[in-house]
């Protein structure tokens, strides 16, 4: 017999078994004070939960994708302080005290910007990208406004590098990013 | 100047709204109070019989609601022909508690002799996968023979002959979405399930004959599906789910992991390609033959049959190819965009590449000078209408002559084809009483086809294309529609629409004929009215509507089908790609900097989503192409991941120049081609040609890049 790792403890070793005692429910629990959207929340997790499963599972923002579980497609990116990450790969409890932006949180009475140009170029097919493509445009344009220079073609694609997309080729998600960034950069230069 | 109003605008997709809002709902996020999470157990063996199955500290641990297994299910065998194959599956209260029961089942195994290679698999003393259909070699599941003239005297005449094997390996469609279903029954025993599928009613039909339920009784809602691209084709995790809900009471989801994906799911066949092709000094093609073997896995999957849909751009007199598929211990292919297409377009467009090299000839003009055009003959006899293919060649060239050359920069040049589908698709239209309409579609939306058809009825009713309503509802709500595959969902559904539209046209024409007392003939639809010819009298259609509602008439609500039952339509899509490429001189780094496509879709519906199509299949393309390929190890899936099956990025994705070429079909509506599909097939083969041109290093195995650059 080879002694390799097989289908089966390789379809199974992500997931951690915890030792079985009699109270393993309880002893799995643990209370989590964060900001999501804005809004304070207090909530019992269990401690095997990731950010991702309690966003989605138990405050129903479902707008965040699970499209690997190991933080490698970047379709559950949400911003924890402003800067894009995996949401899948932080356990909830760890994001006690974070400030959470999903992409429920960026649309109030109409489509922000960025979501607007998604829409209009094209960039959008599946869908199931887009919200943590969104998200790390987001970030990325955030960033490029306090920046002198206009971000390139490049930038853009360096700064969505962590965000797989099977559909559309990134042409118009390119298109989309800099469009937006242009529409924010000119409404901002008009404010001063 | 276009004589359309609607069509042909570059409308975005209503339906893009909920989608950048975080509101689309897919399969995954469908919950309900009490449901439970199911998984599978699988085996780690190749080739094995199960002995022993002890699942009682699985079905002892709390949480823990069903263990299903051969002992009682039918679902599962004990027989095992590839690793990864389902033996049981577990229904739990969580995600957790259902990882943890699954590696608390014991089981036993007697490992049997497997054979992985398919070459390997052929030979007279390889372990069986399953009985061979051929007597001389082993395993073969399917075997074809395609042949016109003489082939021997044509190789005999040939002045140079090229003669080389190339290898594709299997690549999988990688949707970010993973397959994810919900099962409940009610208390009627009546199934509903919730499953990202391309096909509602196959999937229903499929079920009901598992589940050995009545057709009514199953009913499929089909979310929005995550990417498919041929991947969620077949029925894979919603039997089991259904299985465990019915054994519990209560609703289950499974929705499969990416390793799950990866190591057992339905990708795009391994295929090896031995082609030798012949033809005389001057370029002209006179004599190829082929042997095609695709690695088809544990049983049937791999698209073995579609030689004719892909091949066939050059007049070659003389040609013999046999294509074979065979069993190996492996996970079962399937259909992945314009299946059969691109493993076949690698190796024999590089072939025409290395003729054209070696005679010194511009490989455009040597395909140009042996290109088909209407009136000649595909591989299996039918008879070209109208094509595109010198038209994109054509282009090509203009293309390449505007680009700088320079050392280290390559620039390839490769043609495929494709034949999309019809199929069969019904319609329900209704025209509500505020003048808009609302369209109801079976076929499950992958490219933005329902706004393609709000765009036809908003062109056929000159209406607003804002007062369509275009909705895929329910197998209980919606008219039948099979699969959303072939490239056949938006050729399919809109002869489906426009014979519906027909049908409106003319009963409101009548009923608005009747209210004015004069001839239908005399009036027209413009501007949101009904109209007479002489502008003399005008009704608002909205007040039509509302009018024939409270009529003896009663509502304006027509349906409108189509169906071919020999699936392909007279549509032959041809295209020209141009790749350029840089090669880094010291490391080897390949950098795809832009591919151009030039490809014939008929006449663009809606421009920017054909753009969309074909920005996504070359990317797809150049994935499979460059940097993509399942790693077996004894039959075993190793690159089970998205880090270890690396799919291109923004960074590693060229520049894309889609260039539409509107060549009419003779039956497509309005002149369109299916685009999804063909947008791919060229694209490996136009890279290994571009690379070739940069570096003089003819490759002839996918994936084309090792690390990103050259193989050393």
């Amino acid at each position: 017999m080879a002694t390799r790792p097989r289908a089966q403890e390789r379809l199974t070793d992500s997931y951690t078994i915890f030792p079985k005692k009699k109270d393993w429910q309880k002893t799995l629990k643990a209370r989590v004070q964060l900001t999501v959207n804005g809004e304070p929340r207090n909530l019992e997790v269990d401690v095997r939960d990731s950010l991702l499963d309690m966003l989605r599972d138990q405050l129903g923002l479902t707008g965040t994708k699970r499209g690997c579980d190991q933080g490698e497609c970047g379709t559950c990116t949400v911003l924890m302080h402003g800067r894009p990450i995996n949401a899948c790969m932080l356990l909830a409890v760890d994001g006690a005290g974070a400030s959470i932006t999903t992409i429920e949180g960026l649309a109030r009475d109409q489509l922000n910007a960025i979501q607007q140009a998604f829409v209009d170029s094209g960039a959008v097919q599946c869908g199931f990208c887009t919200s943590g493509m969104i998200l790390s445009a987001k970030a990325f344009i955030d960033r490029a406004l306090e920046l002198p220079e206009q971000p390139t073609r490049i930038d853009v694609r360096q700064a969505l590098s962590g965000n797989l997309c099977r559909c559309t080729g990134y042409q118009k998600i390119v298109d989309a990013v800099l469009s937006a960034y242009t529409h924010l950069h000119r409404e901002e230069v008009a404010h001063v | 100047m276009s004589e359309h109003r609607v069509i042909g605008q570059r409308l975005p997709r209503p339906d893009a709204v909920p989608r950048v809002t975080g509101e689309a709902v897919y399969a995954d996020d469908i919950t309900f109070p009490g449901m439970l999470h199911g998984a599978v157990i699988r085996s780690p063996h190749a080739r094995a019989r199960i002995l022993r199955i002890d699942t009682s500290q699985a079905e002892a641990l709390p949480g823990v609601r069903a263990v299903l297994t051969s002992k009682n299910s039918a679902l599962f065998a004990d027989e095992i022909f590839y690793p990864g194959q389902k033996i049981g599956a577990v229904a739990a209260v969580d995600r957790h508690t259902v990882r943890e029961a699954i590696a608390l089942v014991q089981v036993e195994y007697e490992v049997l002799p497997s054979v992985s290679d398919p070459l390997l698999a052929m030979e007279p003393d390889a372990p069986e996968v399953r009985p061979s259909k051929r007597p001389d070699r082993s395993n073969v599941c399917s075997f074809q023979r395609k042949e016109r003239g003489d082939t021997d005297a044509g190789f005999a005449r040939a002045e140079i002959v090229v003669e080389q094997t190339y290898k594709v390996g299997a690549a999988h469609q990688a949707y970010l979405e993973p397959h994810a279903c919900v099962a409940r029954f009610d208390n009627a025993g009546d199934l509903t399930v919730w499953t990202s599928v391309q096909g509602q009613f196959v999937a229903r039909s499929g079920l009901a004959q598992i589940l050995r339920l009545p057709l009514r009784s199953v009913r499929i809602v089909a979310p929005e599906i995550g990417g498919a691209f041929g991947g969620k084709t077949a029925l894979i995790m919603e039997p089991i789910a259904a299985t465990l809900a019915r054994q519990t009471g209560s609703p289950v989801k499974i929705v499969m992991t990416r390793h799950e994906e990866l190591a057992d799911s339905h990708p795009g066949p391994a295929c090896i390609v031995c082609v030798k092709t012949g033809a005389l000094s001057d370029g002209t093609l006179i004599a190829e033959s082929a042997e095609i073997i695709y690695d088809t896995g544990a049983a049937l999957g791999a698209p073995s049959g579609n030689f004719d849909r892909t091949r066939g751009l050059y007049r070659t007199p003389n040609f013999l190819y046999d294509i074979y598929s065979v069993y190996t211990n492996k996970l079962i292919p399937g259909a992945y965009r314009a299946p059969g297409a691109l493993e076949l377009t690698f190796a024999f467009e590089a072939q025409i590449d290395e003729l054209a090299r070696r005679l010194e000839i511009d490989p455009i003009d040597l395909r140009l000078k042996n290109a088909v055009d209407a009136g000649d003959l595909s591989v299996d006899g039918r008879t070209y209408p109208a094509i595109g293919l010198r038209e994109s060649l054509r282009q090509a060239k203009e293309y390449v002559a505007t680009l700088e050359r320079r050392p280290g920069l390559g620039v390839g040049i490769a043609s495929g084809k494709w034949m999309n589908a019809i199929g069969a698709s019904g319609v329900l239209l209704m025209l509500d009483e505020d003048g808009s309409v609302n369209l109801t579609s079976g076929a499950i939306d992958l490219t933005g086809v329902n706004t393609a058809l709000a765009q036809v009825v908003a062109e056929e009713l000159s209406i607003l294309v804002d007062r369509v309503h275009v909705r895929t509802r329910d197998t209980d709500a919606s008219p039948y529609s099979a699969i959303s595959g072939g490239s056949r969902t938006t050729y399919g559904t809109t002869i489906a629409t426009r014979n519906a539209l027909q049908k409106l046209k003319d009963e409101l024409l009548q009923f608005a004929a009747d209210r004015l007392s004069i001839s239908p003939e005399d009036l027209e639809l413009s501007d949101e009215q009904v109209k007479s010819r002489d502008g003399s009298v005008s009704i608002p259609i909205a007040e039509l509507a509302a009018a024939a509602m409270h009529s003896p008439r009663g509502p304006l609500t027509v349906t409108g089908s189509v169906s071919n039952p020999d699936w392909l339509a007279d549509s032959h899509i041809f295209i020209t790609q141009v790749a350029e490429v840089e090669i880094d001189p010291d490391t080897g780094q390949i950098r795809v900097l832009r591919v151009s496509s030039f490809q014939d879709v008929g006449l663009a519906l809606n421009p920017l989503l054909v753009e969309g199509q074909i920005e996504g299949g070359i990317v797809q393309g150049m994935g499979w192409g460059l940097l993509e390929g399942l790693t077996f190890d004894d039959g075993t899936v190793l690159n089970d991941g998205l880090l270890e099956y690396k799919i291109p990025t923004a960074l590693d994705a060229p520049e894309l120049r889609p260039v539409l070429i509107e060549v009419p079909s003779p039956d497509g509506p309005y002149g369109i081609k299916g685009v999804g599909e063909p947008s791919m097939v060229a694209t490996p083969a136009v890279l290994a040609n571009a690379i070739y041109d940069a570096t003089g290093v003819r490759l002839t195995e996918t994936p084309l890049a090792q690390n990103g650059a050259l193989p050393r």
